[in-house]
């Protein structure tokens, strides 16, 4: 196989200088100090930046190793990525339209803005941040140690696993410091434009390798025909559980959320939704191609691990085709580029909560007192960043295991929005902070204590779909309850 | 006067008879028959993703709006315009 590490670091190198360039324009872009304007871009966000750095964020370096390396193990039944996939932005219908123009009135900054606003409950702000904050932890810290193991892995070993990680958080602090999420949304336009790039040359080079997907899938029929097998009932199951898991739980996403009030109209959002539905169809059918191939040209994963399939099928690419060296390096800083998109948005809006959830409400500031905070932004995202880096390179397993129960928590908050939007704050018939307090905590006890007694999954559906529909039952119910208490008796 | 995709119970429906319809249940335990290259049952689960996919981008742009803006007639910022 011709040696790749010098045109990676020659591509790299490129890639690494666009990022900062951008950062410096974007700082020049920078309109007032104020928070919406560091964390939000001043909610000027076009239709097209719109887009790309919500793809950018949505699909995570897992996406593009995580995914074939499922394929390759369940075969083509996860397929079923596809389909959450887009369930994420179905997920989107059953709160954004409200949530973006409660953001537009009551210029919101973070989404636990929106719960303080619809239900006026400290103790609702405080849990909510909290429960955003290990999510978006956890997210951070697998993308920075991804991004450790993914240079170290390029390189061959010549970029050892911590200065990847330390490398890959400094050049990300940099250019989120200078411009702020400007920058973030710019990058991740550049890094979008990079993935998809990436992934449509990888099929283009397979087809042209090994033949359409048709072919692809007589050979895996040939070698390994148990990876074609209609799914059976538990993995029906489990494929409507990660629908439900995703479709609830990954539009809760604060970075998601604060893109949604980070566009410029209601018309660029939802062009940029509209289309975003539509994509998985092209970019995650790619992934999930990519892992089918894989099985037909190593059936047996002999010596190597199957989320390494990706880099394994790119490497016979370049064994085997002469012009697939420089598409395979694109595809190769793609994978790079997917881990820092998601790692800089998850940084934002980790120092977005940091600032306005947790320091501006402990210390009781007002609007009067956001010119204070902007100024102490860029301080709560290096103070993050250099906490999960130390994390990062020397990672304790102890915590790591915590914090992988990201989304069985993140979607316990689904009801606080859904319902929540449902009714304006000063509705007498509307949902109310104990409601969903109370569905919150019979949510997050249901789905820890299945978690932590290691039922991980009860026929199929994941513990957090337990204990989120838990969660919706208890909140509808105290809602209901208190609704048949509130009813005024018949006047004669 | 606003609106959004999740009054309309006949589209949230479909979306949901949508979502249920991408996990082959219908094909449990039969043999994997192939068309066109690709078993029967990932057809089915293919035609309910597209399916899922067109209905949230049509309900996006059809049924996601505020206010239509000015009584004079003109359009706001925000105003669907030619939505579709």
């Amino acid at each position: 196989m011709p040696d790749l590490t010098y045109g990676i670091f020659v591509a790299g190198g490129v890639y690494i200088a666009m990022l900062v360039v951008i950062g410096f324009l974007s700082r020049r872009a920078r309109r007032e100090s104020t928070l919406a304007d560091f964390y939000l871009a001043g909610r000027t966000l076009g239709p097209f930046v719109l887009l790309l750095t919500l793809f950018a964020t949505q699909y995570s370096g897992n996406s593009l190793s995580g995914f074939p390396g499922q394929t390759y193990r369940e075969g083509i039944a996860y397929y079923m990525s596809v389909t959450f996939m887009v369930g994420i932005v179905t997920g989107y219908l059953l709160f954004a339209p409200r949530l973006y123009r409660a953001a537009r009135a009551g210029g919101l900054v973070t989404p636990s803005d929106y719960l303080a606003v619809r239900f006026r409950s400290p103790v609702l702000n405080y849990l909510s941040a909290t429960i955003f904050t290990v999510a978006l932890l956890n997210y951070l810290l697998a993308q920075l140690m991804a991004m450790g193991h993914a240079t170290a892995g390029l390189t061959e070993g010549r970029i050892p696993y911590w200065l990847g990680v330390i490398g890959g958080a400094a050049i990300i602090l940099l250019y989120e410091l200078l411009g702020g999420m400007r920058a973030v949304a710019w990058t991740d336009a550049l890094q979008g434009a990079v993935l998809v790039g990436g992934l449509l040359l990888a099929v283009g080079l397979l087809i042209l390798e090994i033949g359409s997907p048709a072919a692809v899938l007589r050979q895996v029929a040939a070698v390994a025909p148990q990876k074609i097998q209609s799914p059976s009932l538990p993995l029906c199951l489990l494929w409507l559980s990660n629908f439900l898991l995703l479709f609830l739980g990954a539009p809760l996403y604060p970075q998601a959320i604060q893109r949604i009030y980070a566009a410029r109209s209601l018309h660029d959002l939802r062009k940029a939704m509209a289309t975003m539905a539509l994509l998985p169809h092209v970019a995650i059918t790619t992934v999930v191609f990519i892992g089918v191939a894989g099985i037909a040209l190593f059936p047996v994963a002999d010596g190597f691990n199957a989320d390494q399939i990706t880099f394994k099928v790119l490497a016979y690419l370049v064994d085997h085709q002469p012009l697939a060296y420089v598409p395979v390096i694109v595809i190769m800083i793609a994978v790079v580029a997917a881990i820092m998109s998601t790692a800089d948005s998850c940084l934002l809006s980790l120092s977005s909560i940091l600032t306005k959830d947790f320091i501006g409400r402990a210390r009781g500031l007002d609007g009067a007192d956001e010119l204070w905070l902007a100024r102490i932004a860029p301080l709560s995202s290096i103070s993050i960043m250099l906490l999960v880096t130390a994390v990062a390179v020397r990672p304790l397993s102890s915590l790591w295991g915590l914090l992988v129960i990201k989304f069985e928590i993140l979607i316990q908050l689904s009801p606080a929005f859904v319902f929540g939007t449902l009714h304006d704050p000063d509705d007498p018939g509307g949902y109310r902070s104990r409601d969903v307090l109370a569905g919150l905590i019979v949510g997050l006890t249901i789905a820890l204590a299945l978690y932590g007694t290691g039922q991980r999954q009860l026929y199929g559906v994941h513990a957090g779909v337990v204990g989120v529909a838990a969660n919706y039952a208890t909140c509808w119910l105290s809602h209901r309850l208190r609704g048949a208490r509130a009813v005024p008796e018949p006047v004669a | 006067m606003p609106d959004e995709p999740r009054r309309h119970p006949l589209f949230m429906l479909l979306l949901l008879v949508c979502a249920v319809g991408t996990a082959p249940f219908l094909f449990i335990g039969s043999e994997p028959a192939i068309v066109f290259g690709l078993p029967i049952w990932l057809w089915s689960s293919i035609g309910f993703t597209l399916a899922l996919s067109l209905l949230t981008a049509w309900g996006i742009l059809r049924y996601w709006h505020d206010d239509p803006g000015p009584p004079d007639g003109g359009a706001s910022e925000d105003a669907p315009g030619g939505a579709v």
